[in-house]
């Protein structure tokens, strides 16, 4: 090292030393903080509120929100960070939230599963999607456009994996920063199961917005022999339709041809349906009937609020 | 770690390399206190990162530079004093031989350098950070920093041995 070298570097340990008050530090930080923290979230909902306001139009009511965009009831337990255990295996609950990313998309779905739980969403005209999981290969397994633009994957806390995709790095790391893995929330939907087929379970459950607005939701029942049937609402704009081809406790709906299907009719803005055929096998209508006569239906999909509190009544 | 453990930790640290970039103590308090309660507001990716200190220092450096950059700002910390000045006010210290004077004198010479300059000198002698996550900090290339570090060094060594004309025409 140079005489100037070494003069320089004294020279700035001089200048740099003395004592740091550690306490006024960490206070005033937190105090600058959470000042910005407040400013940042009203500035965050401001905007949501108002691209929203004036994206949606006079035909479409809006959905109730949390100060800007539609959030999910709060589940009332620990997020995956404090309980990664608990992840995928709930599909009534996911176990992170991401408020920036539900403000900010065009269109977000909400999915908890066996292993994962996934926020998918389009913002700024790229799709992001955060998974989590308990196991790296479930959260991979997760993903439906592999390979495509940015990949992010963490292990924020053991037994907890996370995986962010993003159309290109900066929307996939803005899409990390806006994961909060301290929260939990409900997934809820627009109806609740009354009534499903014995020793049946909920093994998935997702709930889809578009410009806030509720767009679709469903839940996957699962028998103990392995039989499946998607019980799922569809947000209609239409009038309501009476007509159909078939009854349901009373109720008009209609079977579709192949007796794949059977959806309630009369609903406001929802088309309500049992799927029991494609994907969804080992069911009959009589159980789809059975289910839907049972269901507990809003009549005002646009409030969030009047939605049932679970998508069971267990 | 949490927010509040790691400022209690390591934002000390932040507070020194403050006072260097900015030359001022108040002033970095100040910045510091203001870089920490943007970090609160986003520490949960911040935490996450490989090198959350590295993604500090280049907030802080960013900073610093915006400050510098408000127009209600532009007085610099020795507003009437230039280089050569302070050279010309070392006066006899080298034939002194007094360290303490020596240090002043340097220290006048390194507030007046370049705010990029004085950064990177501050990142390699007092930081110990080699140029690659100099660069990684200011944004820069690893070449850039090796270059304002060259100029940096050049400036010092011709204002002590009194080549003013050369330093007046680096300020």
């Amino acid at each position: 090292m140079s005489e100037l070298d070494e003069l320089i570097r004294t020279t700035l340990d001089r200048q740099a030393a003395g004592e740091v008050d550690r306490v006024s530090l960490v206070s005033g930080a937190l105090a600058r903080g959470r000042v910005k923290r407040r400013r940042h979230r009203a500035l965050v909902w401001g905007a949501a509120a108002l691209a929203l306001v004036v994206g949606a139009g006079a035909t479409v009511a809006l959905l109730e929100r949390g100060g800007g965009a539609v959030v999910l009831p709060a589940a009332g337990a620990p997020g995956a960070a404090a309980d990664p255990a608990s992840v995928g295996t709930d599909p009534r609950v996911v176990h992170f939230a991401a408020p920036a990313i539900e403000a900010a998309a065009r269109f977000h779905t909400w999915t908890s599963t066996e292993g994962y739980e996934q926020l998918e969403a389009e913002v700024d005209g790229g799709l992001v999607s955060v998974t989590i999981g308990r196991e790296r290969a479930a959260v991979e397994g997760a993903q439906r456009a592999d390979g495509v633009g940015v990949v992010l994957r963490s292990q924020p806390v053991p037994g907890l994996w996370l995986r962010v995709q993003g159309a290109d790095d900066a929307r996939a790391t803005r899409a990390l920063a806006a994961v909060d893995l301290d929260r939990a929330q409900r997934v809820v939907l627009p109806f609740q199961l009354g009534s499903r087929p014995a020793g049946s379970t909920p093994v998935t459950a997702y709930v889809g917005f578009v410009d806030g607005t509720y767009a679709q939701g469903g839940v996957i029942l699962r028998g103990t022999d392995g039989a499946r049937m998607e019980v799922q609402a569809q947000y209609s704009r239409g009038r309501t339709d009476d007509s159909g081809n078939h009854t349901v406790g009373g109720r008009p709906a209609f079977l579709y041809p192949g007796h794949d299907e059977v959806a309630l009719r009369g609903v406001p803005h929802l088309e309500v349906s049992v799927r029991i055929g494609k994907a969804y096998q080992g069911y009959e209508v009589a159980d789809a009937d059975a289910v839907l006569a049972a269901l507990t239906v809003t009549d005002r999909v646009e409030r969030i609020s009047t939605w049932p509190a679970s998508i069971t009544n267990d | 770690m949490t927010f509040e453990e790691y400022v209690g930790v390591r934002g000390p640290a932040l507070v020194r390399l403050a006072r260097l970039l900015t030359g001022d103590r108040d002033r970095a308090d100040d910045l510091v206190q203001e870089v920490l309660g943007q970090a609160f507001v986003r520490w949960r990716s911040i935490s996450r990162m490989e090198r959350p200190e590295v993604y500090l220092r280049r907030m802080l450096v960013n900073a610093n530079a915006s400050w510098w950059r408000r127009s209600a700002n532009h007085e610099r910390p020795t507003p009437h004093e230039t280089i050569a000045d302070a050279v010309d006010r070392r006066g006899a210290v080298h034939d002194v031989g007094t360290a303490v004077a020596e240090w002043d004198t340097l220290w006048r010479l390194l507030r007046e350098l370049p705010r990029q300059q004085r950064a990177v000198l501050a990142l390699r002698y007092y930081e110990d950070l080699d140029d690659a996550t100099i660069a990684t900090i200011l944004g820069c290339s690893a070449s850039t920093v090796r270059t304002h570090a060259l100029r940096a060094t050049q400036t010092l060594r011709a204002a002590l041995v009194g080549d003013t004309a050369e330093v007046r025409a680096d300020v």
